[in-house]
């Protein structure tokens, strides 16, 4: 999935994210496979992350928040802590990481994904077949 | 029932605090970008938490230590609501949960404050590193307002469970129930003076209490029924011996001999000593107890053990065996000095007489008892002149090492003449060099000495009557002797270091902690 981006890494990191829509279009193009879904769902997380290149095989959404700030500590630190969103609660990195891309999932696909399933790629692309799969979606 | 500290958990009560914003918008402790600060985030990030909170409880908490309830979520907007609904709800849960552990955040602190006030019951919050600020803020509120609210602040969940393990000792200790059979006033017996002379202190200190059957009705419970009842409650159905218990007993007593390296004990004497434990259990099972103590002179000078040919100590020993305190002398205070021990520890005790070894000025040893002291180990007591103590009773029991499996032993005799009175004999040569806890509650409970000390060597081992001792070493005999004049003469002991854990039991139960 290498896409041979360059420019300065905020920069592929913008496009990596920006290129991420294209996977959300696909599955709203045919949300009744769920497999294509998965595919693309996994392809999504991976640009969003920033981890095309390291193309993690874990389907955990709380291990590849972990591996991507991992990775733009390493590349990028200053962005990556000023990036994200942080407040007196300490909120952990992986945990925001993981809440926003719930919350992008559900405003761009305009579905819900319940907390109890959003753990695992494969949770999150049943949930929206269920709901894209409906009659009059 | 006889309920073992073993088997007593904790009920935990989880509650998870949430926070949602109804607003986008950004201000002095709300910062943020793009979808972060959308309405919805909020409730997927603390879904996020509550996962993480489930996950924490169930990795963290050994299911020995405590029963984890269903988590209770209490949720407030930016509107800073405050709904009675919610104290409705915990209310529910009050009546039987020991302990809560609260996850907060930053605007929920309040209602974690609330909480201590409404209901003063222990809680915690979620450790420190997940609630970043939110213990010392709210402990702070707590302390601040001086009532006593039993809040704990931990750095890492490591030490919540630790600490839990302190208050399920606490627990155990507060909820024991022991029976005393007594021969004339309720109170002490005429060898233990430093007994709990009025029994209400220790219930008012650990919350322990006692339930009573009279010695003699219950010696008269170790034989066979009789159609006409016992001479102390005639005509009364009572817990006498059955033709079952009989069997079992033979067994049992066929077990311990089978198993016994030595046997210098008649086998029907094993039986006589076999029946008064049996009788002492279904007491203590319909009395739903879990500890015992009988008076020695007071009994013995009935003459009725002579008669029957039995003495108490293998009762006491088989109840220490199992993980039940027993005592001799009618020591309260020692039975539930060994419940403490048991507790944190999850080891067996032993008990005894326990007295500082010291020279006489002609420089020989001149403390009574040592002749049991094998000859080679004597060098030992030179080596560790100035530091010796011992603990001597004739209630050993084969599990100091292990709760589950009974190292070597043999059986003996308590009686010289005649030979009665079946006592276990444990060779305390075994573990030289071991640590050991070393324990005792006053007279009125309300001071608890801990110490601790490594054992020389055993004595006793070959003796019959009130024999076998653990010599031990202490830092400081001069010290332990002045501070045991505080709590008593028999002491308890567990294998082990635990004296951490005992003391901070002692702090639990709110009463003064001797240490030495």
């Amino acid at each position: 999935m290498g896409d041979g981006m360059c420019g300065s890494i905020k920069e592929q990191i913008v496009a990596s994210s920006e290129k991420s829509l294209e996977f959300l279009a696909a599955i709203r193009g045919r949300p009744n496979d769920v497999r294509f879904v998965s595919e693309n769902l996994k392809a999504f997380v991976l640009h969003r992350f920033f981890l095309v290149d390291e193309n993690p095989s874990t389907e955990d959404i709380a291990e590849l928040s972990r591996l991507s700030i991992e990775k733009l500590l390493e590349v990028n630190r200053q962005g990556a802590l000023q990036d994200l969103s942080n407040n007196c609660a300490g909120v952990s990195s992986e945990t925001m990481k993981k809440a926003l891309l719930i919350m992008t999932l559900q405003k761009k696909l305009d579905v819900s994904i319940p907390a109890e399933e959003n753990d695992t790629v494969s949770q999150i692309a049943t949930a929206i077949v269920r709901q894209l799969a409906q009659p009059g979606r | 029932m006889i309920t073992k500290a073993d088997d007593v958990r904790l009920v935990v009560q989880p509650i998870f605090l949430e926070m949602e914003h109804l607003y986008k918008y950004e201000g002095p402790c709300r910062v943020g970008q793009g979808e972060a600060l959308e309405v919805g985030f909020d409730a997927i990030r603390n879904a996020e938490w509550y996962k993480r909170f489930q996950k924490k409880l169930v990795d963290n908490i050994p299911d020995e230590v405590a029963e984890v309830r269903d988590i209770i979520r209490i949720k407030r907007t930016d509107n800073w609501d405050q709904e009675e609904e919610w104290w409705d709800r915990i209310a529910q849960t009050t009546g039987d949960t020991d302990f809560y552990i609260i996850h907060s955040f930053l605007g929920l602190d309040d209602i974690a404050v609330e909480f201590g006030e409404r209901f003063n019951k222990p809680f915690s919050l979620e450790p420190e590193y997940e609630n970043p600020c939110s213990t010392t803020s709210v402990g702070a509120a707590l302390n601040a307002r001086g009532r006593g609210y039993e809040f704990y602040g931990f750095r890492t969940w490591g030490e919540l469970v630790w600490q839990l393990r302190i208050l399920r000792a606490r627990k155990v200790v507060r909820t024991s129930r022991i029976l005393m059979a007594p021969r004339n006033g309720a109170a002490l017996s005429f060898s233990g003076v430093d007994g709990a002379y009025d029994v209400e202190e220790l219930t008012h200190n650990l919350g322990c209490r006692f339930r009573y059957i009279s010695i003699h009705e219950l010696l008269d419970q170790t034989s066979l029924a009789s159609p006409e009842g016992n001479h102390t409650t005639p005509g009364r159905d009572t817990w006498d011996i059955t033709d079952d218990d009989m069997r079992e007993i033979e067994a049992m007593a066929d077990d311990l001999i089978a198993h016994a390296e030595e046997v210098e004990v008649e086998r029907r004497y094993v039986i006589n000593s076999l029946k008064f434990f049996k009788t002492v259990r279904k007491h203590m099972d319909r009395l739903d107890c879990n500890g015992f103590t009988a008076p020695c002179p007071d009994s013995c000078s009935t003459r009725r053990l002579n008669e029957e040919q039995f003495t108490f100590c293998l009762a006491h020993s088989l109840n220490m065996r199992a993980g039940l305190p027993s005592a001799c002398e009618y020591d309260a205070c020692s039975v539930i000095t060994q419940q403490a021990l048991i507790a944190v520890s999850g080891q067996r005790c032993f008990m005894g007489n326990t007295m500082p070894i010291v020279k006489e000025s002609d420089g020989r040893w001149a403390t009574f008892g040592l002749g049991g002291i094998e000859e080679e180990d004597m060098p030992l007591l030179d080596e560790h002149e100035g530091h010796l103590y011992m603990m001597v009773h004739s209630v050993p029991n084969p599990r100091m090492n292990d709760p589950e499996q009974d190292a070597p032993y043999s059986l003996r005799h308590f009686a010289e003449e005649k030979g009665f009175g079946a006592v276990y004999r444990y060779d305390f040569n075994r573990d030289k060099g071991k640590v050991i806890t070393v324990a005792r509650f006053s007279p009125d409970g309300s001071k608890l000495l801990v110490t601790k000390g490594t054992i020389v060597c055993g004595n006793g081992f070959r003796q019959h009557s009130c024999n076998t001792a653990i010599v031990f070493a202490v830092n400081d005999q001069e010290d332990l002797f002045q501070k045991q004049m505080q709590v008593g003469n028999h002491l308890a002991t567990v294998y082990g270091d635990y004296t951490k854990e005992m003391e901070a039991l002692g702090r639990s139960l709110g009463i003064e902690v001797i240490t030495a």
